[in-house]
């Protein structure tokens, strides 16, 4: 046993390891800003797995989500259960399989926050947002950005994102919300596609 | 003191089958409704209400203070005396954690939004109700009819009392609570117990609805 979690700690270390500082923190920035100008929509599959760490649980969801530019996204759940969130400028619905509940992002600090956070997530520039504190790292596969939350308010519920581009930089690979509790949600994304054309009306609930 | 013992049986099944209900619709997917609420099957007399290495999953949705949250409560034992049941929304947010030792459930954690103690003492009350955790193990005073398609059973704990309506065709289960002569909740289980709906009435208003998902 002491040895399985000697093994375990050391490779940990290793894959942690992997990863050092850029040194170009400011050609990596620009090409990730690059990325976000050139990229107008997005269509892509995601898995989620969240890992509720004391209970040594995972939840895995899966959906698809498409964004358009500007401020439009349709994030929806199909398994294991339908939830549907769709942006679309100052307006958030929110479908599940019951009920559909449409807000005004002006109206709701949350939803504007969640709308803030989904959108620059997607997109890749959460680091010009003023919020995180953020460091840069590589290894051969990956950038990877670690944000550490600056406000109290996020601070209550998030320790860290760590975001990882390919190393062309062309989209966001995976993305990891570590919480206080070291409980943390992972999302990788799959199937991807970029700028191809996405009707208006994909992002609005009836 | 033949009739004590019938009334003790009779008592026993239906706490016991109750509180094994989504253990057996877990480990018993093929099994009939009817036998799984009958005392004579062991499993459900010793078997732990909760799977001691797996989790159960509901999707749920809470309404409470015009407000409608849904995700997924999780239930699960993390040491012989203790279980969790911990609500995370469809995003991957943390809503709460109540710990749940011999017949108490506390709040270990709840988000900022939510964190307001009468909401929390009614969650908590309602999930009590939900899983019979001030029930089991408690001598009521009395016990009431069995009918030919359905059985009633009124229980009594110190100033609350319970009525079962254990109904036999189609199975399902309504348990109504009333607090003096208050009516605090009404529960409904349906569909082999994997569906749960739980009213609950007084100052903070309360609506859960649970459905298992069998993985």
């Amino acid at each position: 046993m002491k040895k399985l979690v000697f093994l375990i700690f050391i490779s940990q270390n290793i894959i942690a390891q992997n990863f050092k500082a850029v040194k170009d923190t400011a050609a990596l920035k620009q090409k990730i800003e690059s990325m976000s100008k050139t990229v107008n929509s997005i269509e892509s599959d995601f898995t989620q797995e969240k890992n509720l760490s004391m209970l040594s649980e995972k939840i895995i969801s899966k959906g698809n989500f498409k964004f358009k530019k500007e401020n439009m996204l349709r994030w929806e759940y199909s398994t294991p259960y339908k939830y549907l969130i769709v942006i679309n400028k100052e307006k958030i619905w929110i479908k599940d399989e019951k009920k559909t509940q449409k807000y005004d992002m002006n109206s709701n600090k949350v939803f504007k926050e969640i709308n803030d956070v989904m959108m620059s997530c997607v997109q890749g520039n959460i680091f010009k947002s003023g919020k995180f504190k953020v460091a840069y790292f590589e290894n051969e596969k990956y950038y990877k950005l670690e944000l550490i939350p600056l406000q109290k308010n996020m601070k209550e519920s998030l320790k860290k994102i760590n975001m990882y581009f390919d190393k062309s930089v062309t989209s966001v690979h995976k993305l990891e919300m570590i919480e206080p509790n070291d409980d943390y949600t992972t999302l990788d994304f799959s199937l991807k596609t970029q700028n191809a054309p996405l009707q208006d009306n994909i992002f609005t609930v009836k | 003191m033949r009739h004590y013992r019938i009334i003790f049986l009779l008592l026993s099944s239906l706490l016991l089958s109750r509180c094994a209900y989504h253990r057996l619709s877990s480990s018993q997917k093929n099994s009939s409704y009817s036998k799984q609420k009958g005392i004579h099957d062991s499993t459900v007399l010793i078997s732990p209400f909760i799977h001691p290495q797996k989790a159960i999953k509901y999707k749920a949705s809470i309404d409470v203070l015009n407000k409608h949250f849904t995700g997924l409560i999780v239930l699960k034992e993390t040491d012989p005396e203790t279980k969790h049941l911990v609500f995370v929304t469809e995003l991957g947010m943390r809503m709460f954690d109540f710990e749940w030792k011999g017949d108490n459930m506390k709040p270990i954690f709840v988000f900022e939004a939510l964190n307001k103690p009468k909401l929390i003492n009614t969650l908590a009350k309602s999930f009590e109700t939900i899983f019979m955790v001030k029930w089991v193990n408690k001598n009521p005073e009395y016990i009431g009819n069995r009918h030919e398609f359905y059985n009633i059973v009124y229980l009594k704990s110190g100033k609350k009392s319970m009525f079962l309506f254990d109904r036999l065709d189609p199975p399902i289960e309504e348990q109504i609570v009333f607090n003096k002569r208050k009516k605090e909740s009404k529960t409904v289980t349906s569909n082999n117990g994997n569906t749960i709906k739980l009213k609950q009435y007084g100052l903070v208003k309360l609506y859960i609805e649970m459905d298992k998902i069998n993985e």
